[in-house]
């Protein structure tokens, strides 16, 4: 039974559902612990992806927009439109032939005749979207999506000691991608995309193909290192801030000196 | 509205919790200055595109123009009409059907937009922006049931939360607290009567509309006071509009717009300038400068 006074948490926060915070997982005999990331991560990650970005596009890769235009030029994808309703046709198909084999009164080859329609029309919008995906998945937006995944892995990963204590397992994305232990990273990457994504392990698929591209191809060359100096300039700032907190007596408006910080929101945390 | 304006707070649920955002101080401002300039000249020196530079390669890729950026503009200030056209508008099937047209403005305006907005999501600009809005978060956002509490403590609790869903919620709603209220919104307001009156006591007896200095009045203040000040001068030069204009944002403006115009032609043929046009000129500048 928790002994834990009620008055003690805001009331507001009862409302909030519980994220799970972290995922421990095993590989080749060492514990580890992905941790999701926070605000400051996901915006440093956000700026080495725009970095890679910038970087792709004066090394000449093309955009999202440039590839599907060269696509459809060369015949090798419709105009999003039909594509769009190339692929809503399929699902139409879907639809009718479930409703034709809801129908009573079916024989039994006919069922397995509307099942085996379903499950063609089925394959064909995947392999529509994934044909079109695919075709799109070179561009800078791609490889500046991929380098922002890198990142968090590498800052959100960390090995487990017996005494449950916590390193780092990567310094920062450029010591991931220099690392030859690719089967380590892909897996890292993984547990990351299932713990953003609530464990459903669907989306972790086409993620990891380019992390793997990623860690084999261009990552490495399309950024330098982290974010030149911005991770000091934060520190110095939330210390600054910590240090000197603005008060009603030099016109910040607070009455009180800034905590150091609520233990809720960066427990568990090393980054933080 | 008028709430909102004259206490500076804004109350909204976010995931479940109601919180009170609140302006900044321009000490808290300036504090995000000095870290904001920092990470631009960072996000500079690794190459990260300025706005710019972005606009240029999209151009030379082919992938916007001058033709699409006045296409964007048009556009985007067919929604501005639309959606103040839509606050004056009291049928329920008129709102609908003029915001099923903004909505097709919208995806027109994505439409166009295609080619450079990942551009524009790189950019210094946008990068600097967002990261400032994590750390305004830390002053602006309180518990709205305990007035003077954050909801974030600390900068640093501000930048270790990992409930991203709430934290961009957050910052949306910030953000767009911080931008101001539209100003079909604002006009409204100056137009209420009660609103009115009261400004035209502090006129009239040389009071503070506000208990605070010009200088520190946020956006929304400062632009009430604006469209206060040219009721009163249009009602001082001109008199009262015809029936039902004063509420219909657009038909006002026109009618003002034929005011002066007719004013204008007046002074043109040689009518004497009794100060009027002095005045009317005054209010024009006032105007553009808003």
């Amino acid at each position: 039974m928790s002994t834990k006074d009620p008055s003690q948490n805001p009331p507001e926060e009862s409302n909030v559902s519980l994220l799970k915070k972290d995922f421990e997982w095993g590989f080749d005999g060492q514990n580890y612990i992905t941790l999701l990331p926070t605000t400051r991560q996901i915006q440093q990650a956000n700026m080495m992806g725009s970095q890679g970005y910038a970087n792709a596009l004066r090394s000449g890769v093309m955009t999202r927009e440039e590839l599907r235009r060269a696509a459809i030029e060369r015949g090798l994808l419709t105009d999003h439109k039909d594509s769009q309703d190339h692929l809503a046709g399929f699902r139409n198909s879907v639809t009718e032939f479930a409703e034709a084999l809801a129908k009573p009164g079916l024989t039994d080859e006919e069922r397995e005749e509307y099942a085996a329609k379903i499950r063609e029309a089925k394959g064909k919008a995947y392999e529509e979207m994934v044909r079109i995906e695919d075709m799109l998945s070179r561009s800078a937006e791609s490889l500046a999506d991929e380098i922002r995944h890198a990142s968090l892995v590498a800052k959100c990963t960390f090995c487990v000691d017996e005494n449950k204590a916590r390193k780092q397992v990567w310094k920062d994305y450029d010591a991931m991608v220099d690392d030859t232990n690719f089967d380590l990273a892909v897996e890292a990457s993984t547990k990351l995309l299932q713990l953003q994504s609530g464990n459903a392990p669907g989306i972790a698929g086409s993620q990891i193909e380019t992390l793997i591209s990623l860690l084999g191809q261009t990552g490495q060359e399309l950024t330098e290192n982290e974010i030149d100096g911005i991770d000091d300039l934060v520190d110095r700032a939330v210390k600054d801030r910590e240090d000197h907190p603005v008060t009603e007596d030099n016109g910040g408006g607070e009455s009180a000196p800034d905590t150091s910080g609520s233990q809720d929101s960066v427990a568990g945390n090393p980054d933080g | 509205m008028w709430q909102e304006i004259l206490t500076g707070e804004r109350i909204a649920t976010c995931d479940g919790i109601r919180l009170c955002f609140r302006f900044p101080s321009q000490q808290e401002r300036q504090w995000c200055d000095r870290i904001i300039d920092g990470i631009r000249d960072g996000l500079k020196r690794s190459g990260v595109l300025s706005i710019d530079e972005a606009d240029e390669m999209a151009t030379k890729r082919g992938l916007w123009s001058p033709a699409l950026a006045e296409q964007s503009t048009n556009v985007r200030n067919e929604i501005i009409r639309q959606e103040q056209v839509v606050q004056a508008v009291a049928s329920k099937e008129a709102r609908e059907r003029l915001q099923a047209r903004i909505k097709i403005l919208r995806n027109k305006l994505v439409e166009i937009e295609r080619g450079r907005s990942s551009l524009l999501t790189n950019t210094i600009e946008h990068r600097t922006e967002t990261f400032r809005s994590s750390l305004l978060s830390h002053f602006c956002v309180e518990y709205a049931s305990r007035p003077g509490v954050r909801f974030w403590p600390s900068v640093k609790d501000a930048l270790s939360d990992t409930r991203i869903d709430l934290v961009d919620e957050i910052h949306d709603v910030l953000m767009d607290f911080l931008s101001g209220l539209p100003v079909a919104v604002v006009r409204a307001v100056a137009r209420n009567s009660q609103v009115y009156a009261r400004w035209m006591v502090c006129q009239e007896n040389g009071m503070a509309f506000f208990d605070e200095p010009s200088s520190a009045m946020n956006i929304n203040r400062l632009h009430l006071c604006h469209w206060l000040r040219y009721y009163m001068n249009v009602g001082k030069n001109f008199g009262d509009p015809p029936e039902g204009v004063l509420d219909d944002d657009m038909q006002f403006d026109a009618w003002v717009k034929g005011k002066v115009a007719e004013l204008k032609t007046g002074s043109d043929s040689g009518g004497k300038d009794d100060g009027k046009n002095i005045r009317t000129k005054t209010l024009l500048f006032n105007r553009k400068r808003s």
